[in-house]
């Protein structure tokens, strides 16, 4: 009796504890101290606040960026710039490995923290974007954006005509600042020259004359270990961008996988499912019958692997992006014969070259609906690329005397308090590539260049000059880059523009899905598994297995 | 006398044969590549030895404050975490060892923790939770919430059970408390067990990752194996699809198979010298504990 008695009192004790946890006050939204209002006087670029304003964030970063002495990313010469000239501190409230970063982000969004601001991406994190907007929890950016934004930024912006924030209007409300993704990453052919010469032949620009150059090249075991051309083991057919993969062929054939498309009358399609693709299936299926294909290229999973096949000489062509050279380490040293071609190929039927391009936007800084002050965020992007361009000489110079060897280059998303979010104009590839032709032609680095160009874009284009002239070794890969390279991906070709590069809501259960039939699928009939007519049954099984839901709800999101 | 190999005998050392050569492989294959080159580990060529032997990857990771630093951290919380674990469990089970006649509510209480064995709240609870107690950020996320291990409970209690009742009622005779019983006398008898949980406490301690992941905000306050894993962390292979090749430049410099192969190695090394220590209770540690009287 007693005992029962005894129970009951500590059973309700249990529950009335487990019931008050969750009335625990949560820390509560930071408000940003002492914050002015945003006066009329202060809604332009550069003026500074009165009063400190405290903006409250949370950073991804990248632990395998090293910071200088006495740097961290609470505290570094940016900040303290930023501090200096706008008066306004970054407060961060928690950091974490950047593919950890939306995790913790949506958990302490659920335990009702946000950040004041914060930096996802645009097209990644779309959906997660949708979900803040759809909640009410963005600030409308479209004042602070049109009376705030530098010129630097207003200029970068305008070369991609309006497609890097068009996706961010609801109406005439702006909800993030997305910056736009330059072009001119599609894959280009890259051949070992010294190999070519050694079989005798010319730079191969068709489907056709790249089949022959693999076939002299394995029949005469060029380099040793001749393996054929490398596959990618996950996704051999590839999307843009990707090295080491069959995408360009596919290209040529007027097929472009893994890619949104509209077809004649308008509507949306997924590019995999296009008939012009099994054509080239049937080539590799066939290359790799005949040993064209490295035969191991299935088990070649380690990151780093198909690269090491470079340079370990056992692999002369491929296909790579403009700044390929850049992953292939120190072959130049170690291969004195090396030298590389890159062209624009495979051509189609009519020689012309067709290639994507990457989705509009990249990373994007969003703001909180409690910030007081959502311009203090874009006035600091201003300061930021004032100084990182070297447009604000003076402070330049101090970064540039901090860290005279450019060790820690690669930390500016770190150091900056906006993140990853990058301004960079759409054209910026071509634009180096021409202004280290013009350098390496006149034999000087003084060169008018483009209004656009940086002292960094003159740094590199002048080192690719100096391997030219002989003077500068190491500038093998700047020199590969920004003037074969570049040049080479800025020739003219028809663009393929990705209708709808962001996701939608069964695109989180479906897609995986479909990717690793079509994955699975490829692999097979590219080692001869199965034959190349199973082709026309995988696409009636993608449709059968979401494709055809996807592709309404694309549909649905486009007619919007 | 020896006794007759059988035909089991022989079956039962060549399964064990093999669950051993599983087990020491992959850690032989990742020695092998933490003092490989670059290339080699890359290609896939490097098995059971390492292929063109260099220490680069070991200097580099002497080179790296945060590694120290992490190191620090998780030999902090493995001695805040352990100790309090193993207190827990040895005081805990005292009075759950008793029977009811003496303790009346034990079995509830048995009940009560062996429930939490079985289920949780789940990770958003547990976020609001720690959040909620001012805890984000401290060392505490990491070792209060799994301060009370039950199952080291569970077996102390058994292993107290199986000690003689005539000890306790000669020494209660004499004057003991409860409380002089147990730190004079159960504790001592109870080493075995002791150390088998103090391994677990230990072990489950420096291994744990996530935690570290989602409680702690301040970089240089991330345990080792969250610090790790966030080296060697693979991107989602979806989001390689709209990643510019820059973006995938910088991934692929930061999986360096022979540097990630000799964060592990390092990591572990604590572990591999405790243990052997400690083996030789574990055996006789969870046997003893399982044995009633």
């Amino acid at each position: 009796m007693k005992a029962k008695k005894i129970l009951a009192v500590l059973m309700m004790f249990l529950i009335l504890a487990g019931a008050l946890v969750g009335c625990g006050d949560s820390a509560g939204s930071q408000n940003p101290g002492g914050g002015s209002q945003a006066d009329e006087d202060l809604m332009d670029p550069w003026s500074p606040y009165p009063e400190t304003v405290v903006i409250t964030t949370a950073r991804s970063y990248d632990p395998k960026h090293k910071w200088g002495p006495e740097q961290s990313m609470e505290h570094n010469l940016l900040t303290d710039m930023i501090k200096e000239q706008l008066n306004v501190e970054y407060q961060i409230l928690w950091q974490v490995e950047s593919t950890e970063f939306l995790n913790k982000l949506s958990l302490n969004l659920a335990a009702g923290d946000i950040p004041d601001t914060f930096t996802i991406h645009g097209v990644n994190d779309y959906l997660f974007y949708r979900e803040l907007v759809d909640n009410g929890m963005l600030a409308d950016l479209s004042e602070a954006y049109d009376k705030c934004a530098g010129e630097y930024m207003s200029e970068v912006f305008d070369t991609y005509e309006g497609r890097n924030l068009e996706p961010y209007y609801e109406g005439d409300a702006l909800y993030a600042i997305a910056s736009g993704q330059y072009g001119y990453g599609h894959s280009l052919l890259w051949v070992r020259k010294d190999w070519l010469d050694q079989v005798g032949l010319d730079v191969p620009m068709t489907i056709e004359e790249i089949e022959e150059v693999l076939r002299a090249f394995v029949d005469q075991n060029v380099g040793g270990n001749n393996l054929g051309f490398s596959l990618d083991a996950v996704n051999p057919i590839g999307r843009y961008a990707s090295g080491f993969t069959g995408n360009a062929i596919f290209y040529a054939l007027h097929a472009y996988p893994n890619q949104w498309l509209r077809d004649d009358e308008g509507n949306v399609y997924w590019g995999t499912i296009a008939p012009e693709v099994k054509d080239g299936l049937e080539i590799l299926a066939r290359w790799y019958q005949e040993g064209l294909i490295d035969k191991q290229f299935m088990t070649r999973t380690n990151s780093g692997e198909k690269e090491a096949l470079i340079s370990s000489g056992q692999t002369g062509i491929w296909f790579g992006w403009w700044g390929f050279p850049w992953s292939m380490g120190d072959l130049y040293k170690t291969d004195p014969d090396l030298e590389l071609v890159a062209v624009q190929a495979p051509l189609d039927a009519d020689g012309n070259y067709s290639h994507l391009w990457p989705a509009p936007a990249a990373q994007a800084v969003v703001v909180s609906k409690d910030c007081a002050n959502p311009e203090a965020v874009i006035k600091t992007i201003n300061v930021e690329f004032n100084i990182w361009r070297g447009f604000d000489a003076e402070n330049k110079k101090i970064l540039d005397d901090f860290d005279p060897d450019g060790l820690y280059d690669q930390n500016w998303d770190n150091m900056f308090p906006t993140g990853g979010f990058n301004l960079e104009y759409n054209n910026i590839i071509p634009s180096v590539g021409q202004l280290a032709k013009d350098m390496i032609e006149a034999g000087t680095s003084d060169v008018p260049g483009h209004p656009h160009n940086t002292q960094h874009d003159r740094n590199m284009a002048q080192s690719a000059m100096e391997y030219a002239q002989g003077i500068k070794p190491d500038g093998w890969a700047d020199y590969y880059t920004r003037y074969i390279g570049s040049n080479v991906a800025a020739e003219s070709g028809t663009i393929i523009y990705n209708e709808f590069p962001f996701s939608t809501e069964s695109m989180a259960d479906l897609k995986p899905n479909l990717d690793k039939l079509t994955n699975e699928t490829f692999l097979k009939i590219i080692v001869g598994e199965l034959p190349v007519d199973y082709f026309d049954e995988f696409v009636e099984q993608w449709k059968a297995q979401g494709g055809d839901v996807l592709t309404q709800e694309v549909q649905a999101m486009l007619d919007r | 006398m020896r006794r007759k190999i059988t035909a089991f005998d022989i079956v039962v050392v060549i399964i064990l044969l093999f669950c051993t050569l599983t087990c020491l492989i992959p850690l032989l294959n990742t020695i092998a590549i933490s003092f490989s080159d670059k290339t080699s580990a890359a290609l896939g060529q490097v098995y059971l030895w390492p292929k063109n032997f260099n220490v680069t990857s070991y200097r580099e990771i002497l080179k790296e404050p945060q590694f120290f630093r992490s190191f620090g951290n998780s030999v902090m919380i493995v001695l805040m975490g352990g100790f309090m674990n193993i207190f827990f469990s040895v005081v805990m089970a005292f009075p759950l060892s008793k029977g009811t006649d003496v303790f009346r509510l034990r079995n509830i209480y048995v009940w009560i923790i062996v429930f939490t064995m079985l289920f949780s709240g789940g990770l958003i609870p547990s976020f609001l939770l720690i959040k909620s107690l001012g805890l984000m950020d401290t060392y505490w996320a990491l070792t209060l919430p799994s301060a009370v291990p039950v199952f080291s409970v569970i077996m102390v209690m058994n292993f107290y059970k199986g000690i003689p009742r005539a000890l306790e009622e000669a020494a209660w005779v004499d004057g003991a408390n409860p409380l002089y019983i147990l730190f004079r006398i159960y504790i001592p008898l109870a080493m075995p067990v002791i150390a088998t949980i103090a391994l677990f406490a230990f072990v489950g301690h420096w291994n744990a990752f996530f935690g570290g992941k989602i409680y702690i905000n301040t970089p240089a306050k991330v345990p080792l194996q969250t610090y790790i894993q966030s080296m060697t962390a693979q991107i989602d292979p979806s989001k390689l699809a709209a990643m510019t090749p820059e973006e995938q430049l910088r991934q692929q410099e930061l999986s360096v198979l022979t540097f990630n192969a000799a964060k592990v190695i390092v990591s572990m090394v604590p572990i591999m010298l405790i243990y052997p220590f400690l083996q030789r209770y574990f055996v006789t540690g969870i046997v003893l504990g399982a044995v009633k009287e």
